[in-house]
C-alpha cells in the first residue's frame, strides 16, 4: 500500500491519579486500537469531542507521546520501535506540526528570524549564508510579505492570524511531507480562519503536502478535508470520504454530531427536528463496555451493551463500528433539512 | 409595533488604557422586543461583549460608558443608582457568560450560590430560596438535582456548570436574558443541548434574549433578528432570513462567505484580506473600507450613516444611500 502514514491498532493508555503512597492508579484509555492512514497529498480530518483521543493520536504521530501498543509506519518504515537515529531525524523532518494556540507555540523572546532560522540551521536545509534569504522566502510563502519587514519582530507584535502564519512558516521550513494540524484554526476569527485555510490549501498544492487535520469543527471538515475519521472515547467509530460521511453517515454518533452542528442557514436550521444527544461524554478512565457509544445512542439495543461491535465495511472506503451499520432498513437517511426518510 | 423591552440609543463606551483610548462601543443603537431572540454578531474585538456589559452596566475601569442611553422596560438604566441597578441586574435582566468556571465560586456549593442569588432578589427565606434553587436546577435539565445542589463547581462537567449558571440566571424569572458566547467553551453535542435549553426556557418564561456570538450557525438556528457589529459600530441590521439570504453590507457578505457550514462544501475559499482594525486609531471614514471589496473614493473620507433600507433592515454603507432615499416616506 502506498500510504504515507499508516497507523495500526494504536493504543495509548495513561496511568492517572493514584496516591503518593502507591495506591491503585486508574488508566485513561485515550486511544484504543486506532487504525488510520494518510495517502500522499491527502487531507484527512480526525473529528470528535473532548476526550475522544484525537489530540493524543496527533501527539503520538509526532512522537510526543509513547504509545503503549500498535504500530506507526511512515513511508513503510516503523517509527515506534528501536531504530537508527538517522531514520528518526528524517522522520522528524518529514512530519511537522501546527498547534491551536499561536500564542503559546512561539517563543516570546525570539524574533521571527531566530524562530525560523533555528530549524533551518539544525537540519542544514540551506547553507548558513542563505538562511536569511530562506526565512524571507518562507515568510513570503505564508503571506507575510515583504518578508524583510517582519524579520526582527517579536511574537507579541503580531495578531493571532499572523502568528499562525509564522507557525505555518516554521512547519514548512523543513520541507515536510506531512503536517499534523491540531485545531489549527479553531481559535481564529471567521475571516482570519478562512485566510489560514486558503493558505493551507495553496501550500498543499504548491508543496505537495498532506495534512492530518485534527478538529471539532465539521463545517471546516466538509470544505477542507477529503477523508474523515470520527473518534469517540478512544475508538474510531466511522471513517470514509468526506462527502459520503456528510451525506450518508453510518454511525449514530456521526449522525448525532452532524445534527448538533449549527447550520449557517436559517431555513434549513428551522426544519431540523431531531433532539440533541442527551448526557455528557463519559470519562475515558472508565469508558462504557462493549460499544462505547451505547449509553448515549438513540438506536441502542441490548446487544450494544454486551458485545463490542466490529468494524463493518460499508463500501467505497466507508467503515463503521456499529452493529447496525449494514442493516440498511434500520438506517434512516440523513439529511440536513431534518426530513428523514427510510433508505 | 409595541414598545421594545430594551432600547439602547447612541451608546458610547470607551476604554481609557495607558496605550490610548479604545473606542470599543461607538454609537450603538439597538432594540429588542418582548419575546424576541436577537443576535449581536461579530469577530473578536468588535465591541460586542463590551456592548453587552454596557447594557448590564457592568463596564469596569479602565472602561466607562461615556454617553447614550439604555432603557429597559421603561426605566433609564444609566440613570439608576448602583443600588437600584443591582435590583434589576440578575433580577428581571439576567446574563449568562462564556466561561462558567469564572463565574462560579469554586469554594461554595452550587446550591448555595443559587440560593444567595434568589435571596438577594426575591425577599424570601432560606428554605423557600432553596426550593426555588432546586426547581431552577430541575428546570435546566440537571439529573438528580437534589444531589447536584450539594456539589462544588469542580465536581461538574463544563456543560453542567453552564446549566448551573443558567439556573442561577433564570431563578429570578428574568424577562430579558443576555447570553454572551454561552457555548463557546463546550463540545458540539453539549452546545446543542444548552442552546435548545435556552430556547425552551425563553418560550416558557416568555422572555427576550440577546445572544452575543461570533458563530453565524447559532445565529441562523436560534435568533429572529440580527445586528452585525464591526469595529465598534453596528454595520447591518435585519431579520435572520434576509440577513442570510440577502446580506447588504460588504462585511456581512464577507462574513457569510467565510463561514463554513457542514451542510455545504465550498471548493475555493475567498477570504477577505487584512484584519479588524485596532480601535485606538480606527480607520478614517467607514471603518471597514481598508478591507472592503466594494470600496469607493468617499468611503475612506466620509463615515456612512445608517441607511434604512426596509422596515427593521438597515446597513451602514454608502452603497445604500440611493435605496434609503427611495424607501424613505
Amino acid at each position: 500500500m502506498s500510504a504515507l502514514l499508516e497507523i495500526q491498532d494504536l493504543e495509548v493508555h495513561f496511568p492517572v491519579g493514584g496516591s503518593w503512597f502507591g495506591g491503585p492508579r486508574a488508566v485513561v484509555h485515550a486511544v484504543d486500537g486506532v487504525d488510520l492512514h494518510v495517502a500522499p497529498g491527502e487531507i484527512v480530518a480526525v473529528v470528535g469531542e473532548s476526550g475522544c483521543g484525537k489530540t493524543t493520536l496527533a501527539r503520538s504521530v509526532l512522537g510526543l507521546n509513547r504509545p503503549t501498543g500498535g504500530m506507526i509506519r511512515f513511508r513503510g518504515s516503523n517509527v515506534l520501535g528501536a531504530q537508527s537515529a538517522q531514520n528518526m531525524r528524517a522522520y522528524r523532518r518529514a512530519v511537522q506540526m501546527i498547534f491551536q494556540d499561536p500564542f503559546d507555540s512561539l517563543n516570546p523572546r525570539k524574533t521571527v528570524l531566530q524562530t525560523l532560522a533555528q530549524p533551518l540551521r539544525i537540519h542544514g536545509i540551506v547553507p548558513r549564508s542563505e538562511i536569511r534569504a530562506e526565512v524571507i522566502r518562507l515568510l513570503d510563502l505564508v503571506g507575510l510579505s515583504p518578508g524583510e519587514s517582519y524579520l526582527n519582530r517579536y511574537p507579541h507584535q503580531f495578531s493571532g492570524g499572523q502568528r499562525q502564519r509564522i507557525c505555518i512558516a516554521r512547519a514548512i521550513a523543513l520541507r515536510p511531507s506531512l503536517i499534523v494540524a491540531d485545531e489549527a484554526v479553531s481559535a481564529l476569527d471567521i475571516s482570519i480562519r478562512a485566510q489560514i485555510l486558503a493558505l493551507l490549501q495553496k501550500l498543499r498544492t504548491d508543496l505537495g503536502l498532506s495534512y492530518l487535520f485534527i478538529t471539532h469543527d465539521l463545517g471546516v471538515v466538509r470544505s477542507f478535508c477529503e477523508r474523515v475519521v470520527v473518534m469517540y472515547l478512544g475508538h474510531v467509530v466511522e471513517e470514509g470520504p468526506t462527502e459520503q460521511i456528510f451525506e450518508r453517515p453510518r454511525h449514530p454518533y456521526t449522525t448525532a454530531l452532524l445534527e448538533a452542528c449549527p447550520l449557517a442557514d436559517p431555513v434549513l436550521a428551522r426544519r431540523r427536528t431531531s433532539a440533541p444527544l442527551t448526557g455528557d461524554i463519559p470519562s475515558p478512565v472508565a469508558p462504557p463496555k462493549a460499544c462505547r457509544f451505547h449509553t448515549r445512542c438513540p438506536m441502542a439495543q441490548e446487544i450494544c451493551g454486551t458485545v463490542a461491535p466490529p468494524i463493518v465495511d460499508c463500501g467505497n472506503g466507508q467503515k463503521s463500528r456499529c452493529h447496525f451499520a449494514g442493516d440498511l432498513d434500520r438506517w434512516p437517511k440523513f439529511d440536513f433539512s431534518g426530513a428523514k426518510a427510510s433508505a | 409595533m409595541s414598545k421594545p423591552l430594551l432600547t439602547a440609543t447612541n451608546l458610547v463606551t470607551k476604554l481609557f488604557t495607558d496605550s490610548g483610548t479604545v473606542q470599543a462601543v461607538d454609537g450603538v443603537s439597538l432594540h429588542i422586543g418582548h419575546g424576541e431572540a436577537v443576535a449581536l454578531v461579530g469577530e473578536s474585538g468588535c465591541g460586542k461583549s463590551m456592548t453587552a456589559l454596557s447594557l448590564m452596566r457592568l463596564v469596569r475601569p479602565p472602561g466607562r460608558i461615556v454617553s447614550g442611553s439604555v432603557t429597559f422596560d421603561g426605566t433609564d438604566l444609566l440613570a439608576l443608582s448602583e443600588r437600584e441597578m443591582r435590583a434589576v441586574r440578575g433580577g428581571r435582566l439576567a446574563m449568562v457568560f462564556q466561561d462558567p468556571m469564572t463565574f462560579l465560586n469554586p469554594l461554595m456549593r452550587v446550591g448555595e450560590q443559587i440560593v444567595e442569588a434568589v435571596m438577594l432578589h426575591q425577599r424570601v427565606g432560606r428554605s423557600e430560596a432553596r426550593r426555588t434553587a432546586l426547581e431552577a436546577l430541575e428546570r435546566v435539565g440537571i439529573p438528580a438535582a437534589a444531589t447536584v445542589i450539594e456539589y462544588f463547581p469542580h465536581q461538574l462537567s463544563g456543560g453542567m456548570r453552564q446549566r448551573v449558571l443558567i439556573a442561577m440566571a433564570i431563578s429570578s424569572k428574568p424577562t430579558f436574558l443576555i447570553a454572551d458566547e454561552p457555548t463557546t467553551a463546550l463540545d458540539v453535542t453539549i452546545q446543542a443541548q444548552i442552546m435548545r435549553l435556552l430556547a425552551r426556557l425563553r418560550r416558557e418564561l416568555s422572555s427576550s434574549m440577546l445572544l452575543i456570538t461570533h458563530d453565524l450557525g447559532l445565529v441562523a438556528e436560534y435568533c429572529d433578528r440580527v445586528y452585525v457589529m464591526y469595529a465598534g459600530k453596528i454595520v447591518e441590521e435585519g431579520d435572520v432570513f434576509s440577513i442570510f439570504a440577502n446580506p447588504r453590507h460588504p462585511y456581512t457578505r464577507a462574513l457569510l462567505s467565510s463561514t463554513l457550514s457542514p451542510d455545504r462544501r465550498i471548493e475555493r475559499l475567498t477570504p477577505i484580506e487584512g484584519q479588524p482594525p485596532n480601535l485606538v486609531t480606527p480607520p478614517s471614514g467607514c471603518r471597514f473600507h481598508p478591507r472592503c471589496r466594494e470600496r469607493m473614493a468617499r468611503c475612506s473620507v466620509e463615515a456612512p450613516p445608517d441607511f434604512a433600507i426596509a422596515p427593521s433592515s438597515s446597513a451602514r454603507c454608502w452603497l445604500y444611500e440611493e435605496a434609503a432615499r427611495v424607501s424613505a416616506p
